[in-house]
């Protein structure tokens, strides 16, 4: 039993070592080529290695050339059974005016090797409360809406495209 | 012996130490196969210096002008036969011609204003043209006139077509009333964007009336290529700040202006 408490003690201390020293930033620039191909720059950031996080800040976000939006700060947390990443302070361009409101507190994203088919996704902002998941297996989109009064207000258009269930919720999904 | 160190501790240093190793081997042999650098955004080089559009007349102060026409008309006593005239420029302060010779029209030369060439000195210049002196001589050589280059049935290359600032306003309030009334798509030639062609413009719509056709590839807006939806856009944003636009077409293969006066 020893034995066996310690084989995983030390199998732990290896895989935060790895954690600790594995090149994170370049980590990152791998995924900014792969975003590069699906027309997604991340642009103007501040890369930050913290030792077992990954620190993103002021970057801005361009789809084929075109200003999205601009990200305060972005943590990218990999610690292999539990991950996340929390996107903080989103202001999104002028064009995206007419479909949502421009300012989005926060959006973080989950995974856990206890769910492991799917990928958890929560946020709030001017628009309300969001939460969303995506199933791997099916690729499907399952997004919960609670709307604010602006985004009823004004965003009816929007709002249009969520099915409404009867205690309240905007759902929304979509197979990508 | 009394034991200075105790094995056991050392061992699980020892083991701790050759795991970190382990890691950082490992993990500088997955940085080995990553990139080094990022992705970064740089302008696309697609934009031309700006130019303006340039009247001769609005260079000349007509009436400075007619009145030097005036008192020279008078005394000039005749035209020069063997020059030919192919352009002039002035300012009040300043003023110069291009200019050749018949014989050899291709070989032109630009002359200022008290400058000789041929034996004939630059005295002034006018709308029409310019007035050399020889010999107390005045002799006057006037602007040969050209038919003009594009010509269309309806007229719309010619002068510019006036918009009103809140036709256009309305659909910056509104960008969606654009697409009920036009649609445009991108047009790739291989991974480069050519431009952006219009594939339906509404019966009666102001795109109508703009001169804009069905099958028209616009390429290039106010000198600037559109080269991706980005200078679209820029465009579009600083739309309100623009009193002039300039939409360069290509139309049955030809490359034809659009311009606009925005008031």
């Amino acid at each position: 039993m020893v034995r066996i408490l310690r084989f995983f003690a030390y199998f732990s201390f290896l895989i935060m070592a790895l954690i600790y020293f594995s090149p994170k930033n370049n980590m990152y620039y791998l995924l900014e080529k792969e975003l590069k191909s699906e027309s997604l720059i991340v642009n103007n950031e501040l890369v930050n290695d913290k030792g077992f996080t990954l620190n993103i800040k002021n970057a801005t976000i361009l789809t084929n050339s075109i200003l999205i939006a601009e990200v305060m700060n972005i943590d990218f947390n990999f610690f292999i059974f539990y991950n996340s990443i929390n996107i903080n302070t989103i202001t999104l361009n002028e064009i995206s005016k007419s479909l949502i409101p421009l300012n989005i507190q926060k959006v973080d994203i989950y995974y856990s090797i206890v769910n492991p088919l799917n990928i958890l996704l929560s946020g709030e902002g001017e628009f309300g409360k969001f939460k969303a998941k995506f199933n791997m297996l099916n690729q499907i989109l399952d997004i919960k809406l609670e709307p604010s009064k602006l985004m009823k207000s004004k965003y009816k258009n929007t709002l249009r495209k969520f099915k409404k269930s009867e205690n309240g919720e905007y759902i929304y999904e979509k197979t990508i | 012996m009394k034991k200075l160190y105790s094995s056991n501790l050392f061992d699980i240093f020892y083991k701790l130490v050759i795991l970190l190793i382990i890691a950082k081997a490992i993990s500088l042999v997955i940085l080995w196969y990553l990139p080094s650098d990022g992705i970064d955004f740089s302008i696309e080089k697609n934009y031309k210096p700006k130019y303006q559009r340039v009247s001769f007349k609005n260079m000349l102060n007509a009436k400075e002008i007619h009145k030097i026409e005036n008192k020279h008309i008078s005394k000039i006593s005749s035209s020069i036969e063997n020059m030919v005239l192919k352009g002039l420029y002035g300012t009040k302060s300043k003023a110069f011609v291009i200019i050749a010779l018949k014989k050899s029209a291709d070989k032109t030369s630009i002359i200022g204003i008290g400058e000789t060439y041929a034996g004939y000195t630059l005295k002034s210049v006018t709308i029409s043209g310019a007035i050399f002196k020889k010999n107390s001589k005045d002799y006057v050589l006037n602007l040969k006139k050209l038919s003009p280059v594009l010509k269309s049935k309806d007229n719309i290359f010619e002068k510019p077509i006036k918009i009103q600032r809140k036709e256009i306003n309305k659909y910056i309030s509104n960008p969606k009333e654009i697409f009920k009334n036009i649609s445009i798509i991108e047009i790739k030639n291989a991974n480069e964007t050519k431009g952006f062609k219009i594939t339906r413009i509404k019966h009666n719509s102001i795109f109508v009336s703009f001169g804009l056709k069905v099958g028209d590839l616009m390429v290039k807006v106010n000198n600037i290529e559109l080269k991706s939806y980005k200078n679209a856009l820029d465009i579009y944003k600083k739309i309100n700040k623009i009193d002039e636009l300039e939409i360069v077409i290509i139309r049955n293969n030809q490359e034809m202006e659009l311009r606009y006066e925005i008031n």
